[in-house]
């Protein structure tokens, strides 16, 4: 029975290589993939599958499920069909693209097959085809801005793999303790993936660049599939590591702060969808951190962290797809979604979000500063909501109502009520201080906007990596001596206006200031 | 009788084979591509017995007493099973190259005929059971080449093929020197598992062996292409494209890094090498060279010239597998022997199919190339993707194995020269395929011609050497893949200390 785990990462390639240039074929196995990798899940609930050892294939794959990989495969693969359903409609209005199809079925074996992959060679494998076969999704409109957030994604992608190269290859040899070496190689090469401080601009950057089918994905279940490195490879729950423990808390604790404070000077609607997602990992990563100090913990919390994963990935897939709805007028069904999509993200007690997050906090409760953090992220979560719902208020256009009946629109509803009801029976998701931070954030925002508002500062999407994909843009010309065009238009529009070279100049500092924390974080690692 | 004679009828496929094509007139195009092909498929049958035979611990041994002490000697072992079967097959596969590509050349018998020699050398360094007899090969590689790098006859394939010539007898001499040095010092080096050299004559002659080593690694090294000794390489570029592929594929520049492998494995043994601080220069120069060939790359705009420069870096991956200590170490160069051959003569068949067909040899020409000839530029793509490290071809079992290596070893800044080197490798490789499949071709520009995007026999080699290596990457695992057979190598040399 265990054959079925070829289907997931298998049809897709198969698919391609058969239909390589009809459009058919590429969409049905886009659209057909995910719903058979959840039947495969169906089967493996009645029957556990043994693992596939398969020697002869790459290095010796094992190929397998188990708990924590088929409640991946189910949650991702809802966020690929998803995906799949507004692509097969979103792009039938445009020249749909046969190219795109290509690159999305790469991408979706490579993530589904990081799941299933247990040993570090195959996961690698598919890692390595997900993220490079993303840029095809990221550079889809292949205009001079496109192109550059597809180029400038594609060093950082094959940074972050070179990097999980050498820090797998540690894993593979069994290694322990693991040196200094293999932790920092892990930390940033999946840190990449969840916007580790530093190059975090990369998720807005994509996910506001990338058309909206793509961005889907890439927040829904390419990001949960790089989290899903650490789970799967990181020595959890094994002995303590209490340094590194507090450098992934830090950098946790650090990205739900910068997630907040620059998630706030943004005006573009999925830009700011990103860094909720930085804010996000950014807790995750400070749970792992508290893992990695406490191993004792990891048996309690190894499933929470994936249910939060799943969760995290829905609502923000459900988001990309509303906003798109709702950037159309009269939508008013869509609006409804998109708050309570809101409550579930900022942890309102009822919600899924309220349940995961109670789940998640009662193991730390011993922890002042993880309290802290969640608080901090329930309120900023709410900030940066009440941003995107003004954004997308400000840039409503006209369009076809689009009809609320459909299977995306059912499995919209579907996911949104998964999200949503089954948790009110849960004692953990029923407590009222979690509408605290909820209400102060509302206050502040409804003062705001009483006394001042607008935005303090707005920044390109991206920040900090939108200056470096700045800066390589005019080394390259530099490099072609062209004369210094002025950038194109559709890097215009994303550019900050309101303090266009002063805010350059910040990022120019921000960047070697950011440098250096991490200069300092490593060289106290490698010395200590 | 007949199998023990095995590794004489493997050299005399093509020895034969290249004097029958000597005797043939200019014009007999048929008949010559007859003997060619008919000997290359002899070839392959008789290497495919000696696999088979090795593998069931089979001896093939055969020694002819030259002088008193000098013995012109050959054998058979997994390593020489693996050089061998990668030079069979992809002799094989580039004679069908070859004759399309030389369809309407000049002086056909001449090509053919050295083509040939090239190969028997290639075969007996590969089947060598001592140094003198593989040096002896190894310098008629050397002169079988030359001819070919200067088949057009123009100035320029002249000027380089002097220079090939210059510097490799200079590494002849090197190589001459050690092995006689040697020969006195120990009165014969008979290619040993583990080591040739008695602890007497190491407890005696350190500094001696020492000298010799360097005098010879650098000698092998200078076909290895390691620096500062790769100056030849990019300039013998000019040589017609199946020589360029076999040069960088099978014959010379292997034949330089065989050398070496057999130099630190079967003459001074590992664990000698590693006791005398041997493996650190190799491992050094290794290092090097891969930094510097894939940064030099960037720069090129020749097609040719960047995949030369890319070989620089690749071959010394082989080196410095060979210079980590320890089993993984060994699987991850020995294997690239193979991994590289059939990943790089790819890139060189589709490179002399895009020259061939539109005249294009310059990577800022060759947008849009993907449409006019999709099955040559995927199969490009494919070696490139290899070199890069991508998992699904055979590049990345070489990586993987080598990183391996390197943490067996503790060598740690192995695994940072690693990384780099990928990432060079991406940064010369990507923008062509980038320019190749994204960008528009220049206007007026339509596909060669209706059906075949070009000639078959330029075509089907080169699909198949790219279907040879994504093979070798999905089935790395496989039983009979290269890496099993490193392996098989990788436990002989370590036997006693696994």
């Amino acid at each position: 029975m265990s054959g079925v785990l070829f289907i997931p990462w298998l049809l897709p390639i198969l698919a391609l290589l058969i239909g390589w240039s009809s459009l058919r074929v590429l969409t049905r196995a886009a659209l057909w993939t995910p719903v058979l990798a959840v039947g495969v899940v169906l089967i493996w609930l009645k029957e556990r599958f043994e693992v596939l050892d398969l020697h002869w294939l790459f290095l010796g794959s094992q190929i397998g499920l188990d708990e924590q990989g088929a409640a991946l495969l189910f949650g991702v693969a809802m966020v690929w069909l998803a995906g799949a359903l507004l692509a097969v409609r979103h792009l039938r209005a445009r020249t749909l693209s046969v190219r795109f199809f290509r690159f999305w079925l790469l991408a979706l074996s490579g993530s589904l097959g990081a799941i299933l992959a247990l040993d570090p060679a195959s996961f690698y494998l598919f890692y390595a085809v997900m993220g490079l076969s993303a840029w095809g999704l990221i550079d889809y409109h292949r205009n001079t801005g496109s192109r550059l957030v597809g180029l400038i994604y594609l060093l950082i992608a094959f940074l972050g793999e070179v990097l999980i190269l050498v820090g797998l290859l540690f894993v593979a040899t069994g290694l322990e303790p693991l040196p200094s070496f293999a932790w920092i190689a892990l930390l940033i090469g999946f840190g990449l993936k969840v916007g580790l401080v530093g190059l975090h601009g990369i998720l807005p950057l994509i996910y506001h660049a990338a058309t909206p089918p793509a961005a889907v994905v890439l927040a829904g279940a390419m990001a949960t599939i790089g989290f899903l490195g650490w789970l799967r490879f990181l020595p959890l729950g094994l002995h303590a590591e209490p340094f590194w423990g507090s450098v992934w808390m830090i950098a946790g604790g650090a990205a739900v702060l910068i997630g907040l404070l620059l998630g706030l000077t943004q005006r573009h609607a999925r830009a700011i969808l990103g860094y909720s997602s930085i804010m996000q990992y950014g807790m995750l990563t400070f749970v792992v951190g508290t893992i990695l100090a406490k191993p004792a913990l990891w048996p309690t919390l190894a499933p929470l962290i994936t249910l939060y994963l799943i969760g995290h990935g829905w609502v923000k897939a459900l988001l990309m797809l509303c906003s798109e709805y709702l950037q159309k007028q009269g939508q008013r069904l869509y609006q409804i979604g998109g708050i309570s999509l809101a409550a579930v993200l900022a942890g309102v007690p009822l919600t899924g979000g309220a349940g995961a997050k109670g789940l998640l906090k009662t193991p730390l409760a011993q922890s002042d500063l993880s309290a802290a953090l969640f608080f901090l992220l329930a309120f900023g979560s709410t900030l940066l909501m009440v941003r995107f719902f003004s954004t997308i208020r400000a840039q409503r256009h006209p369009g076809p109502i689009v009809s609320s009946r459909g299977v995306l629109e059912g499995l919209f509803w579907g996911l949104l009520i998964a999200l949503v009801l089954p948790w009110v029976s849960l004692g953990a998701a029923l407590k009222i201080e979690g509408l605290y931070p909820v209400m102060a954030a509302l206050l502040l925002a409804w003062l705001w906007r009483r006394t001042r508002g607008g935005l303090l500062l707005a920044f390109a999407p991206g920040d900090l990596t939108h200056a470096l994909m700045r800066q390589l843009q005019r080394l390259g010309h530099r490099l072609k001596k062209r004369k210094q065009k002025p950038p194109p238009a559709s890097i215009q529009r994303a550019l900050p206006t309101l303090h266009g070279e002063r805010v350059e100049a910040w990022f120019r500092e921000g960047m070697i200031w950011v440098a250096l924390f991490w200069l300092v974080v490593f060289a106290i690692a490698l010395g200590g | 009788m007949i199998a023990s004679l095995l590794p004489l009828w493997i050299l005399l496929t093509s020895l034969v084979g290249g004097l029958i094509i000597f005797a043939l007139r200019e014009g007999a195009v048929w008949p010559r591509t007859f003997v060619n092909l008919a000997a290359a498929v002899v070839k392959i049958i008789l290497v495919g017995w000696m696999v088979y035979g090795v593998y069931h611990g089979e001896d093939f041994a055969i020694g002819y007493e030259l002088l008193p002490g000098i013995d012109l000697a050959f054998r058979a072992d997994a390593f020489s099973v693996l050089f061998l079967v990668l030079s069979a097959i992809l002799w094989l596969i580039t004679t069908i190259y070859a004759v399309g590509y030389l369809e309407h050349a000049q002086n056909r018998r001449r090509f053919f005929g050295f083509f040939s020699l090239c190969v028997t050398a290639t075969m007996g360094i590969a089947l060598s059971a001592n140094l003198l007899t593989f040096l002896f090969f190894y310098e008629l590689l050397t002169l079988a080449t030359y001819p070919l790098i200067a088949h057009r006859g123009t100035a320029a394939s002249q000027r380089g093929a002097r220079i090939y010539l210059a510097y490799t007898l200079f590494g002849g001499a090197l190589a001459l020197v050690g092995t006689a040095w040697l020969y006195v010092l120990t009165g014969g080096v008979d290619f040993t598992t583990g080591g040739a050299l008695s602890e007497g004559v190491i407890a005696s002659h350190g500094a001696a062996l020492m000298v010799i080593f360097a005098l010879l690694f650098f000698g092998f090294g200078v076909k290895a292409a390691i620096v500062p000794f790769h100056g030849w390489l990019p300039v013998a570029m000019i040589a017609p494209a199946p020589v360029s592929a076999l040069l960088h594929a099978v014959a010379v520049v292997k034949a330089g890094a065989f050398g070496v492998v057999r130099l630190v494995y079967d003459v001074y043994g590992i664990v000698p090498s590693f006791e005398m601080g041997l493996l650190t220069l190799v491992g050094i120069v290794a290092a090097v060279t891969i930094l510097y060939g894939s940064f030099l790359a960037l720069f090129q705009d020749e097609l040719k010239k960047r995949l030369a420069y890319s070989t620089i870096s690749q071959v010394s991956y082989i080196l410095l597998g060979t210079a980590l200590f320890g089993p993984m170490g060994t699987v991850g160069g020995v294997v690239h022997l193979v991994h590289q051959g059939i990943m790089k003569i790819t890139l060189f068949f589709a490179a002399g199919n895009i020259a061939e067909t539109l005249h294009i040899h310059r990577i800022s020409q060759m947008q849009g190339i993907g449409r006019r000839m999709p099955l040559t530029m995927a199969a490009f793509s494919v070696g490139a993707f290899g070199m890069i490290g991508f998992p699904l071809v055979a590049g990345f079992a070489t990586k993987w194995y080598l990183g391996l290596g390197a943490i067996e070893a503790e060598a740690y800044w192995v695994l940072g020269v690693l990384a780099l080197s990928t990432l060079l490798n991406a940064a010369y490789f990507l923008p062509i395929l980038y320019k190749a499949w994204f960008q528009k071709p220049p206007k007026g520009v339509q596909r060669p011609h209706q059906g075949l995007e070009s000639s078959g026999w330029l075509l089907w080699p080169t699909v198949i050497t790219a279907l040879l290596s994504v093979a070798a990457g999905v089935f790395a695992g496989a039983d009979h893949a290269p890496v099993y057979w490193a392996m098989i190598v990788a436990r002989l040399e370590y036997g006693g200390l696994l």
